[in-house]
C-alpha cells in the first residue's frame, strides 16, 4: 500500500492525508457538538458507567468511551504512519521537510494524548460517580437538575469539566456572582478568570520570542540547538546547505559512470540510446524551438549538415550544456544530466540528412566530419535509425 | 477581583427623570446591508471566474480579452472581497451596533449618506480601473492615487461620524466592540496613507516613493495589517456585539477582553515581515516578524475564547439556530487560521509553504470562514430584527450553512494538498544532485486536479450565498422595515461619581479620546521600530555598483508588467535555498532592487520566478518570448498562463516617457540631467533591435512585428531581469 502511494509523482501522501484527517476530525467534532442536545450533555456529565443495562444514559456513556477509543487508535495510526514516513524519507527531501513532518506528527500525537486524557478522565469520573451514587440515597430523583448536582464536583471529559478545569470558569448557575454590572444594550459582562492554559500559553510564546531573538541575534544558545538549530542567518544556512549538497553529489558521482562532459562525449549508436535521446528531445522541450523532427523554428534546423556551433558530437554536447544565451539557446547544464545530454546529442546526429517537412533554411557552416571512418559511421547510423523508426 | 455589583448597576439610572427619547437610524444600516450582499456576490463571482481561469486558461469567455485576464481579475477579486464585501459589512455592523451601544442616533445622517455613496463610488471606480490595468501593483492597495484620495476622504468622514457619535453618547463607558472599532479606524488610516505615498505622473499613473526592500517592507506591513485591521479587528468588534445578542448570554470575561484587545493591536502590527521570510529583507526584521507572529496566537485566541465561551449555557440553541451556527463556525475558523498563521511564520514551515497555494488556503479559511460566516450570521439575525418579522425559512438557512461549510472544505483541502505537493516538488533533488522537476510546468500540471476541486468548492460556496439572498428577500417581503427605531435612555450627566473598587480599565473606557490616543501609540510602535532602521541604516540595503537604472524601453516594459498584474503569478525573489538557486540562479540581494518603484517580489508562484529571467541560465530568445506572449502553449505545452495577443496589437504609448524619467529622477534614480529628452531615441533604437531579432527568427512562420508594439517593451524588460549582478560573470565568459 505504502509503495503504491509513494509511487505517485512528487506527492508525499501521508502528511497530506493526515492534514485531511485532522481537518475532517475537526469538522466532525464540530458537527457532533452542534447536534448535541443540552440534556445529553448534562446526562453525560452525571451518569455512572456500570449497572442497569436498561439505563439508556449508561449505554451512551459506554458509547462515548468506545468512540474515544476508536478516535485514539485512529490518531495513533496516523501519527505512526507519518513518523514512519519521516523515518524513511528519501535523501532527496531535505531536512526542513523532515522537521516539518515531525512537527506534524507531534501535533497529531498531542491530539491523541488529549483524547487519551479525556477518556481516562471519563472513566475516573464514572468511578467516582459510581461511589457517589452509592452513598446517595436511592430515593434521590432522576431529574436532570439533581443529577447535575451529583455530578458537579466530579471531574470528567464533559462540557462542565472543560469549562471548570481548563477555563477556570465560574459555573453558569453561579455567574451572577461575577457579573460586572455592565449593561450595553442588554449585553452583560462576566468577570471570569483568564483560562489558565491560555495565560500560560501567552507567557510561553513571549518567552519563546525572547529566546528566539537572543539565540539568532545576540548570542547562540547552543544548548537549544536541538530545537532552533544553529543560529545561522538565511545566507549562512544557504552556504551550509550548498556545501552539504556538494559533498553528497561528489559521493554519488564517485560511484557513477555517467561523468560525461564535452571532452569525453561520444556518439552513442545503440538504438535504445537514440530512442531515449528522441524522447528527451521532446520532454526537455527542445521541440519547441527546433521542431518536432528537428526541422527548426525559432532555433536552427538540426537535420541539415550546416552548423552554427560545430557538428561534432562534442560540439553539440557543449552547445546543449552551456547554451548560446545571446541567441536564446538556454544552458541546460542544471536541468539535464550529462548522460542524457549525450543521448540527445546522439539523437540529433542520428537525424542528420532526414528531410522533415517545413525545414528551416540552413544556417552556419557546412560541417564535414574530420575523418572518414566517423563519416561512414554516421551514415550507417542514419540507416539504422530509419530502420528503428520503421519498426516503431 | 470583581467590582461590587451592587454599587455598579446602572449608575445612570439614579435619576430617571432625565429619560430622553430618540430613534436609531436603520435606513443607513439597510443601505450598507444591501451593498454588503450585492458586492459579496459580485466579489465571490469574480473569485469563481479566476478559479476557473486556472483550469481553463483558453476558455472562450476570457481567452485573449485583456480586461478579463487573470492578472487584472485577481486584484479585482481581492479588492472586491476585502473592501466591497467586508468593507460594507463592517459599516453595516458598526452603524447598527454603535448607535445601540451608545444609546444615541448616529451623529449625522448626512455624513452617513456621504460615507455610503462615497464608498460605493470607490468600489465602482475600482471595478472600472482594475480590469483596464490601472493599478499600482501593490497587493490589496492596487487602486491608483485618485481613488486612494477618495478612500482617505471617505474614511475621514466615517471617522468623524463615528467619533462624534461617541462624544454624544448616552452611555458613559465604551463597550469592547467600540474599542475595536476605534483601533480599526486609526490603524487603517495610518496604513493606507503610508503605503500609498506615491508620486503621480498622470491622472492614472503613479510611482511609490519607496523602492525595493523598503517598498516591500511597507507593502507587507500594510498587507498584513489590512488583514489585521480590516478583516479582523472590526469583525471582532462585531462578534462582541452580535454573538452575545444572538445567544442572549453575557460576555464570558471582561478581563480577557481587555488583555486580548491591547495585546492584539500592539502585537499585530509587528508581524508584517513574516510575508518576507528568506527574502532580501534584513534578517533581524524577518526574526521580528516570526516572533511577533508566534506571540500573536494567544491574543487572537483570546478573541476566539471569549466568543465561544460566551455561548456557555446556549449550546443547545446552537443546534437549532442557524445564526449561532454561522457564528460558531466563524469564530472557530478565526481560531484555526490565527493558529495556522503563526505556524506559517516559522521559517522552516515557511520555506515550504511560501509562494504555494498553502497561503491561498490559509487566507480562505479566514475570509470564507471568519468574515463570510460571521457576516451571514449577522445578516440572519439582523434582518428579522429590523423588518420586525421572523426568518422566512430556518431550513433554507440551515441548508446554506451546510452548503457553505462544504464549500469551504472543498476549497481549502485541495489547496492545502496542492501547496504541500508543489512546495515539495520544487525542493526535490535526486541523488545525483539534479532537481527532480527542473521544469516548473511539471509542478503545475501535477496539481491541476486540485485546482478543479477548488473551483468546485468556490462555486458551491457562492451557491450558498444565493440561497441566502433568496431567503433574506423573502423575509423582508414578509415584514415591514422600520427606518427609524424609537428608543429611550437617560442622558449622561456631567458629574460622574467614580465608584469605589473600580477596575482600572474603566477610566479609559469613559475617555474615548484617551483610548484613541493609547491605541494609536500601541499600533505605531511596531511599525516605527521596524521601518525607521530599514530606511535609515545604510548597511541594511548594501549597494551593488553594477546595478544600473532601467533603459527607457525596459521602464516602459516594466510598467506593462505592472499593468498586466504579472506579480499575481510570478515572483521576483530567489530565496537562498539550494532548490531555488539551482532552478533560477543566484539568490536575490537587497541591492538589486534599489531602482524598483514599486518592488515586484510577488507573493505567489503560479508560474516560475522571474528575478533572473534575463541571465544566461534562464535566458530565452526574443522570439521565444514573442511566441510565449502570443500564446504560452506554443512554447510551453500545458501552460495555464493567459495569452496576451493585445500586447502584440497595441502600440506602445510613450507619451508619458519624459514624465516617467523625471519622476524617477525625483525619486533618486540616477538618470543623467536632461535624459528625459533623449529617452525616446534610446527607446526606439533598443526596440528596433529586438523587433529585428524576432523577425529574423520567425521569418519562416511569416510573422513580422513592428518595433512600436508593447510586446517589444516587455520583452526588453524580461531580458534585463536579474542581469545587472551578473555583469562580472558575462564579462569573464566573453573573455574566454
Amino acid at each position: 500500500m505504502k509503495e503504491v502511494l509513494r509511487s505517485i509523482d512528487g506527492i508525499d501522501l501521508f502528511p497530506v492525508i493526515a492534514i485531511a484527517i485532522f481537518f475532517t476530525f475537526f469538522v466532525l467534532l464540530l458537527i457532533y457538538v452542534m447536534r448535541l442536545k443540552k440534556e445529553e450533555v448534562q446526562h453525560m456529565a452525571s451518569i455512572p458507567l456500570e449497572d442497569e443495562p436498561s439505563c439508556p444514559t449508561k449505554r451512551k456513556l459506554n458509547g462515548v468511551a468506545k468512540g474515544m477509543g476508536k478516535v485514539l487508535g485512529f490518531l495513533l495510526l496516523i501519527s505512526g504512519s507519518v513518523s514512519l514516513q519521516a523515518d524513511t524519507t528519501a535523501p532527496g527531501i531535505d531536512e526542513q521537510d523532515l522537521l516539518y513532518t515531525l512537527i506534524f506528527t507531534m501535533i497529531v500525537l498531542a491530539l491523541a494524548a488529549l483524547v487519551l486524557a479525556g477518556t481516562i478522565l471519563t472513566l475516573v469520573r464514572a468511578k467516582v460517580a459510581e461511589r457517589a451514587a452509592a452513598t446517595e440515597a436511592a430515593t434521590e430523583g432522576e431529574t436532570v437538575a439533581e443529577a447535575e448536582k451529583v455530578a458537579q464536583p466530579i471531574p470528567g471529559i464533559s462540557w462542565s469539566w472543560w469549562k471548570q478545569k481548563l477555563t477556570d470558569a465560574v459555573p453558569v448557575a453561579q455567574e451572577a456572582s461575577i457579573d460586572m454590572g455592565h449593561d450595553y444594550d442588554g449585553i452583560r459582562e462576566l468577570d471570569n478568570n483568564l483560562p489558565p492554559w491560555w495565560k500560560y500559553g501567552f507567557y510561553f510564546t513571549i518567552g519563546f520570542a525572547m529566546v528566539y531573538l537572543v539565540h539568532f541575534h545576540v548570542v547562540e544558545l547552543s544548548f537549544l540547538n536541538w530545537f532552533f538549530g544553529p543560529s545561522n542567518s538565511s545566507t549562512e544556512e544557504y552556504v551550509i546547505a550548498m556545501e552539504e549538497a556538494e559533498i553528497q553529489k561528489k559521493a554519488y558521482l564517485a560511484k557513477q559512470a555517467n561523468l560525461v562532459d564535452e571532452r569525453t562525449a561520444t556518439y552513442m549508436t545503440d538504438a535504445s540510446d537514440i530512442a531515449k535521446g528522441k524522447a528527451l528531445f521532446t520532454s526537455k522541450t527542445c521541440v519547441v524551438c527546433h521542431g518536432q523532427q528537428g526541422e527548426g523554428g525559432i532555433g536552427p534546423n538540426l537535420t541539415d549538415r550546416y552548423w552554427l556551433h560545430g557538428g561534432d558530437v562534442k560540439d553539440i554536447f557543449a552547445t546543449i550544456k552551456y547554451g548560446v544565451p545571446a541567441k536564446g539557446m538556454q544552458a541546460w547544464e542544471s536541468q539535464i544530466k550529462p548522460i542524457e545530454m549525450q543521448q540527445i546529442s546522439s539523437y540529433i546526429l542520428s537525424i542528420q540528412g532526414t528531410q522533415p517537412p517545413n525545414p528551416k533554411d540552413p544556417e552556419g557552416e557546412l560541417y564535414v566530419p574530420a575523418e572518414n571512418p566517423e563519416d561512414a559511421d554516421s551514415t550507417s547510423v542514419a540507416v539504422v535509425t530509419e530502420d528503428t523508426n520503421g519498426k516503431m | 477581583m470583581s467590582e461590587n455589583p451592587a454599587a455598579m448597576i446602572h449608575p445612570t439610572l439614579k435619576s430617571p427623570k432625565t429619560l430622553e427619547k430618540f430613534a436609531y437610524d436603520n435606513q443607513i444600516v439597510r443601505m450598507f446591508l444591501i451593498a454588503t450582499i450585492l458586492w459579496g456576490a459580485v466579489g465571490m463571482l469574480v473569485g469563481v471566474i479566476v478559479a476557473f481561469q486556472f483550469v481553463l486558461p483558453e476558455f472562450f469567455l476570457w481567452d485573449g480579452l485583456s480586461f478579463l485576464s487573470f492578472g487584472r481579475m485577481r486584484p479585482l477579486h481581492t479588492n472586491a472581497a476585502i473592501f466591497a464585501f467586508v468593507g460594507n459589512g463592517i459599516y453595516m455592523g458598526v452603524y447598527y451596533s454603535l448607535q445601540r451601544l451608545l444609546k444615541t442616533r448616529m451623529f449625522s445622517d448626512l455624513l452617513g449618506r456621504i460615507h455610503f455613496w462615497g464608498w460605493q463610488a470607490i468600489i465602482v471606480a475600482a471595478a472600472l480601473t482594475l480590469p483596464f490595468g490601472i493599478t499600482t501593483s501593490k497587493e490589496y492597495a492596487e487602486l491608483e492615487w485618485p481613488i486612494d484620495l477618495m478612500i482617505t476622504v471617505v474614511w475621514v468622514i466615517f471617522g468623524i461620524n463615528m467619533i462624534m457619535t461617541i462624544l454624544r453618547r448616552r452611555e458613559r463607558h465604551l463597550y469592547v466592540a467600540i474599542w475595536f472599532y476605534i483601533a480599526t479606524w486609526v490603524t487603517v488610516a495610518v496604513l493606507h496613507i503610508v503605503n500609498n505615498l506615491e508620486l503621480p505622473i498622470s491622472m492614472w499613473k503613479s510611482y511609490p516613493i519607496f523602492a525595493g526592500v523598503q517598498d516591500a517592507l511597507v507593502q507587507w506591513w500594510y498587507g498584513h495589517n489590512a488583514v489585521a485591521f480590516f478583516l479582523t479587528t472590526p469583525y471582532l468588534g462585531m462578534m462582541y456585539y452580535f454573538v452575545p445578542k444572538a445567544a442572549n448570554r453575557p460576555v464570558y470575561s471582561y478581563r480577557l477582553s481587555i488583555i486580548h484587545f491591547w495585546a492584539l493591536i500592539f502585537i499585530y502590527i509587528w508581524a508584517g515581515p513574516h510575508h518576507l521570510l528568506y527574502t532580501a529583507l534584513p534578517d533581524w526584521a524577518q526574526s521580528l516578524g516570526t516572533v511577533f507572529s508566534i506571540m500573536l496566537i494567544a491574543p487572537s485566541w483570546g478573541g476566539m475564547l471569549n466568543g465561544l465561551l460566551t455561548l456557555r449555557g446556549a449550546w443547545d440553541r446552537v443546534r437549532t439556530d442557524p445564526t449561532l451556527k454561522f457564528m460558531v463556525v466563524a469564530v472557530t475558523a478565526y481560531g484555526m487560521s490565527t493558529f495556522e498563521g503563526p505556524m506559517l511564520s516559522i521559517k522552516t514551515v515557511n520555506a515550504i509553504s511560501h509562494f504555494t497555494d498553502w497561503t491561498i488556503a490559509h487566507v480562505h479559511v479566514g475570509t470564507l470562514g471568519w468574515n463570510g460566516f460571521l457576516t451571514f450570521g449577522v445578516l440572519y439575525w439582523m434582518i428579522p430584527k429590523m423588518w420586525k418579522t421572523k426568518l422566512f425559512s430556518t431550513r433554507l438557512a440551515n441548508a446554506h450553512f451546510w452548503i457553505g461549510t462544504l464549500g469551504i472544505i472543498l476549497y481549502t483541502l485541495p489547496m492545502y494538498w496542492a501547496g504541500w505537493t508543489q512546495g515539495l516538488m520544487w525542493k526535490d533533488f535526486d541523488e545525483s544532485g539534479y532537481l527532480v522537476y527542473p521544469n516548473f510546468l511539471e509542478t503545475v500540471t501535477q496539481i491541476m486536479p486540485m485546482y478543479w476541486m477548488r473551483a468546485l468548492g468556490g462555486t458551491i460556496y457562492l451557491l450558498g450565498v444565493f440561497v441566502m439572498i433568496y431567503n433574506l428577500i423573502k423575509t423582508t417581503q414578509k415584514g415591514s422595515f422600520m427606518r427609524s427605531e424609537p428608543a429611550e435612555a437617560p442622558s449622561m450627566e456631567r458629574n460622574y461619581e467614580k465608584p469605589k473598587n473600580e477596575y482600572w480599565h474603566r477610566i479609559i473606557e469613559r475617555r474615548p479620546i484617551r483610548l484613541t490616543i493609547y491605541a494609536t501609540i500601541a499600533i505605531l510602535i511596531g511599525g516605527v521600530i521596524e521601518m525607521v532602521p530599514t530606511f535609515m541604516v545604510e548597511n541594511n540595503v548594501p549597494t551593488i555598483a553594477s546595478v544600473q537604472p532601467y533603459t527607457p524601453l525596459e521602464l516602459e516594459g516594466r510598467d506593462i508588467y505592472l499593468r498586466e498584474g504579472c506579480y499575481t503569478c510570478h515572483s521576483q525573489m530567489i530565496r537562498p535555498f539550494r532548490s531555488e538557486t539551482e532552478r533560477y540562479g543566484d539568490y536575490s540581494k537587497a541591492g538589486e532592487f534599489v531602482y524598483d518603484h514599486p518592488f515586484q517580489w510577488g507573493s505567489k508562484r503560479t508560474g516560475p520566478d522571474l528575478a533572473r529571467e534575463g541571465t544566461p541560465k534562464l535566458k530565452k530568445s526574443d522570439s521565444w518570448h514573442f511566441n510565449h506572449f502570443l500564446n504560452p502553449r506554443i512554447t510551453s505545452p500545458g501552460s495555464i498562463m493567459p495569452s496576451y495577443p493585445w500586447l502584440i496589437e497595441n502600440k506602445l504609448d510613450v507619451s508619458l516617457l519624459p514624465e516617467k524619467i523625471r519622476a524617477m529622477q525625483v525619486l533618486g534614480v540616477p538618470y543623467t540631467e536632461g535624459y528625459d529628452q533623449e529617452a525616446l531615441a534610446d527607446l526606439q533604437e533598443q526596440a528596433a533591435g529586438i523587433a529585428q531579432s524576432i523577425n529574423t527568427d520567425l521569418k519562416s512562420s511569416g510573422i513580422e512585428v513592428p518595433s512600436d508594439r508593447e510586446v517589444i517593451a516587455i520583452i526588453a524588460y524580461m531580458q534585463r531581469l536579474g542581469t545587472d549582478i551578473m555583469v562580472k560573470d558575462t564579462e569573464a565568459q566573453a573573455q574566454k
